[in-house]
């Protein structure tokens, strides 16, 4: 039997979906961003998180600015969600004072704070420091 | 009906379901776009050029259109354009609610999409990979990886932690497995990752086979799994749904997909999770007979189900509806008259759903508007909430705090009075009513008391009970007593549970009654069956004080009843209970999960008892966190429970702890 044209496009769906996961597996993704890496009921899920942003010293409504399966994804330690939302600010307020603050912890796990202070909020790295016990 | 056109119609029908059912979540994706930050968020960041703002109102046209096209695909009353446009329909809503979504979701675009070229159906596969091939092994792909993630530490932290579970309906049987097994719940927990993997390995190499034994267990095993393991029902149930519609493209003999269907109903029903039933019931031979099957089954499960919803009532509406049409779709072939009873009903509770989102939006915005002093703002959510949900008691308590802080008492009264009279069992209306007339006393001669005693004479039961507390918090004297105590009487005569929890009480010590403990045992109950939560724990401190196997077992119910009413101390107890094995075997995991509810209830006792879990941790439970510990402790002690300021204060001299939960409630 020989391959026809179709074959051969669901052969490349089908390596594309194969491959797709090896992204996340060889670090190339965010580690909390499984939703292409065909996980499921993993430590992932039992990240949360909690975010405070601030501009010119009042607290921003997330739930209203982004909506809330926005919200979730940075209750969920996404860290592509939390650079969107930097970008986002920085963009629309270039002159007022911000700073983020994200606490997130797993399930039984530790304690992660990461804070963007006003003087580099664009461009600071993004980098959780462990809390210490 | 050739096979394939049979496995497009029952997808179609999946989608639709999944459609009407994401309809109710449109109002999470976005606000007004004054408001809007206009920020998309893509996983793969070029899409984030293309990809419009979330727009609620958009995303529900798009889902209920999706949901509508794809039941008419679904019903054989279009033909192949439709399909592309429902497939075109489902991955602008997957887009537009930025990706939000989990594979199967994904899995499902390319399956429309499969369907929208006639030629992968239609014709004869004479290729080396047709349509059930291709996705026999994307579902064998799919079953690999989730399974390398359950297969242990290495894979980037890809071990299972319990706490996955414990929401779940697994964590449910398992905490029930340890008790009828009288095993100690860890011992089952440590077992839960690599067994999940291992069932998950069997579907993969069943989808991988060629050999029809080898198919039939991966598909049941299968079905098993996700009918149990997910904290979602309806993602599962749809879940269960795409498996046993890919199984039946794959093996298309009729008895292997009633088997899955039968095992899915009695998973599901199993954990009391029925609205998985419906999509997993299409998985049932012959696409007509499986939709009214389906139907019959969604009926009764729309009116159990949605209990959140019921105030809309469009449930039992659609749930009449769909019973209706699951009989002219079983009986006759008037396809276009069920096929507009069908969707009619469906799109019912979708609006329902979209509602309650609504209304929650609105009430939290009207709130916080309120709080921070926004008047304006405050308005203009509280119109839109009661013109959603008119006689809403969250607006009318929130109208009733704007007035007050203009200083407009009676206005705040009479809110609240309206509210009173249309939420007369809801003690928050009372509560705030009692505020005001507080606040006014200063100014007006208006007494809290002499309120409630008014109100109790007119017949008020709530009242009569909130006067009876109010007694018996003032004074020890006995005429205050008996007064107390007949109106208690009073209010448990009227059938409020408060009232006869507090009758309870007075006779469990002989205060303003005598001593009974057979009258105490009878308003206990009387108070816990009227859904009043401290009835249910004081039952449970009766029974259990007993000291009788029979006692500690009502006890058991009492305790859980009362922390099913989100009564605090009650899930302190039941925790305690379960810690310590009190007459039920041992449960730490079912334990800590109640602690967690009673703190987050706002029990100190419950959060004392976590921060003691947590300063050493407990293996198979939870890890040390002193921070933590140590900060719930504080907070405990601060709310004046004993047990946690004594653990602080040992903890201080260096002295062992006390013995765990031997203590006075």
């Amino acid at each position: 039997m020989r391959w026809r044209r179709d074959d051969i496009v669901w052969a490349a769906l089908l390596l594309v979906m194969g491959l797709l996961p090896l992204r996340w597996y060889l670090g190339l993704a965010d580690a909390r961003d499984e939703r292409f890496a065909w996980r499921m009921f993993t430590a992932a899920d039992t990240v949360s998180c909690q975010v405070r942003v601030s501009v010119g010293g009042h607290q921003l409504d997330l739930d209203r600015r982004y909506g809330r399966s926005w919200v979730r994804l940075l209750q969920r330690g996404h860290n592509g969600a939390l650079e969107r939302a930097r970008d986002e600010l920085c963009t629309s307020f270039p002159d007022a004072e911000r700073a983020l603050v994200r606490r997130c912890r797993t399930g039984d796990g530790p304690t992660e704070r990461l804070t963007l202070d006003p003087k580099r909020f664009c461009s600071a790295p993004l980098v959780a420091r462990r809390e210490v016990r | 009906m050739g096979h394939a056109r049979g496995w497009v119609r029952a997808l179609h029908a999946l989608v639709a379901w999944d459609a009407v059912e994401l309809a109710g979540r449109a109002a999470e994706h976005g606000h007004d776009a004054q408001a809007f930050g206009h920020l998309t968020l893509s996983h793969l960041p070029w899409l984030d050029a293309v990809l419009p703002a979330p727009n609620p109102a958009a995303m529900l046209v798009i889902r209920l259109l999706l949901a509508w096209l794809a039941g008419l695909v679904a019903l054989g009353l279009t033909r192949a354009p439709l399909r592309r446009l429902v497939a075109g329909l489902w991955w602008t809503s997957l887009l537009w609610s930025q990706l939000e979504g989990f594979q199967h979701q994904v899995l499902v675009g390319w399956m429309l999409a499969a369907c929208a070229l006639p030629a992968s159906l239609d014709a004869p596969p004479v290729g080396r990979l047709s349509l059930p091939r291709v996705l026999s092994w994307q579902m064998a792909l799919l079953y690999v990886w989730t399974a390398i993630a359950k297969l242990g530490p290495g894979w980037r932290g890809g071990d299972v932690p319990m706490a996955v579970f414990a929401d779940a309906a697994i964590g449910d049987l398992v905490s029930w497995a340890a008790q009828a097994l009288t095993v100690p719940e860890r011992s089952l927990w440590s077992m839960a990752g690599p067994v999940a993997a291992g069932a998950e390995l069997v579907v993969a190499v069943g989808f991988a086979a060629r050999r029809q034994p080898i198919r039939s267990l991966g598909l049941v095993v299968g079905v098993l799994l996700h009918a149990t393991i997910s904290v979602a029902p309806l993602r599962v149930g749809l879940f269960v749904g795409y498996l046993g519609l890919a199984s039946w493209l794959l093996w298309p003999v009729s008895w292997q997909a009633a088997c899955a269907s039968a095992v899915a109903t009695v998973g599901r029903a199993l954990v009391g999770l029925g609205r998985g039933l419906m999509p997993a019931s299409l998985v049932a031979p012959g696409a007509r007979g499986g939709i009214s099957a389906a139907l019959a089954m969604a009926a009764p499960m729309w009116w159990w189900g949605s209990g959140d919803i019921a105030h809309v009532g469009v449930v039992p509406a659609a749930a009449l509806a769909s019973g209706l049409a699951a009989v002219i779709l079983a009986t006759s072939r008037r396809r276009g008259v069920a096929a507009a009873i069908v969707f009619s009903a469906a799109a019912l509770p979708g609006v329902g759903r979209v509602n309650g989102a609504w209304e929650q939006l609105h009430g939290e915005a009207a709130w916080n508007a309120a709080a921070m002093r926004h008047e304006d703002a405050a308005e203009h959510h509280l119109e839109r909430l009661e013109r959603i949900a008119p006689g809403h008691l969250g607006a009318a308590l929130t109208r009733a705090q704007l007035a007050r802080e203009r200083g407009e008492l009676e206005q705040a009264i009479a809110a609240l009075t309206e509210a009173r009279q249309r939420h007369p069992t809801d003690p928050l209306a009372l509560a705030r009513l009692l505020e005001v007339y507080a606040a006014a006393g200063a100014q007006g001669g208006l007494t809290p008391s002499g309120a409630l005693s008014r109100w109790c004479a007119a017949g008020d039961g709530l009242a009569c009970a909130y006067r009876a507390d109010e007694l018996l918090a003032g004074a020890a004297r006995r005429p205050a007593l008996l007064q107390a105590a007949s109106l208690a009487a009073r209010a448990c005569e009227l059938g409020v549970g408060r009232g006869c929890a507090t009758l309870g009480e007075l006779h469990r010590d002989g205060r303003g009654v005598r001593r009974s403990a057979e009258a105490a045992e009878e308003h206990l109950r009387r108070a816990c069956a009227l859904d009043d939560g401290r009835g249910c724990d004081l039952l449970g401190d009766l029974l259990v004080g007993r000291g009788t196997g029979e006692g500690r077992a009502g006890a058991y119910d009492a305790w859980r009843r009362g922390c099913e009413l989100d009564h605090g101390p009650s899930c302190t107890s039941l925790a305690g209970q379960l810690l310590a094995g009190l007459g039920v075997p041992e449960a730490p995991m079912a334990a800590w999960r109640r602690y967690e509810q009673a703190c987050g209830l706002g029990d100190p006792a419950g959060c004392g008892a976590l921060g003691f879990l947590l300063l050493d941790g407990r293996p198979g439970v939870v890890a040390a966190d002193r921070p933590r510990a140590e900060r719930l402790l504080r907070g405990a002690c601060r709310a004046r429970d004993a047990f946690s300021c004594r653990v602080l204060s040992d903890r201080a001299r260096e002295v062992p702890p006390p013995a765990p939960f031997a203590r006075t409630r």
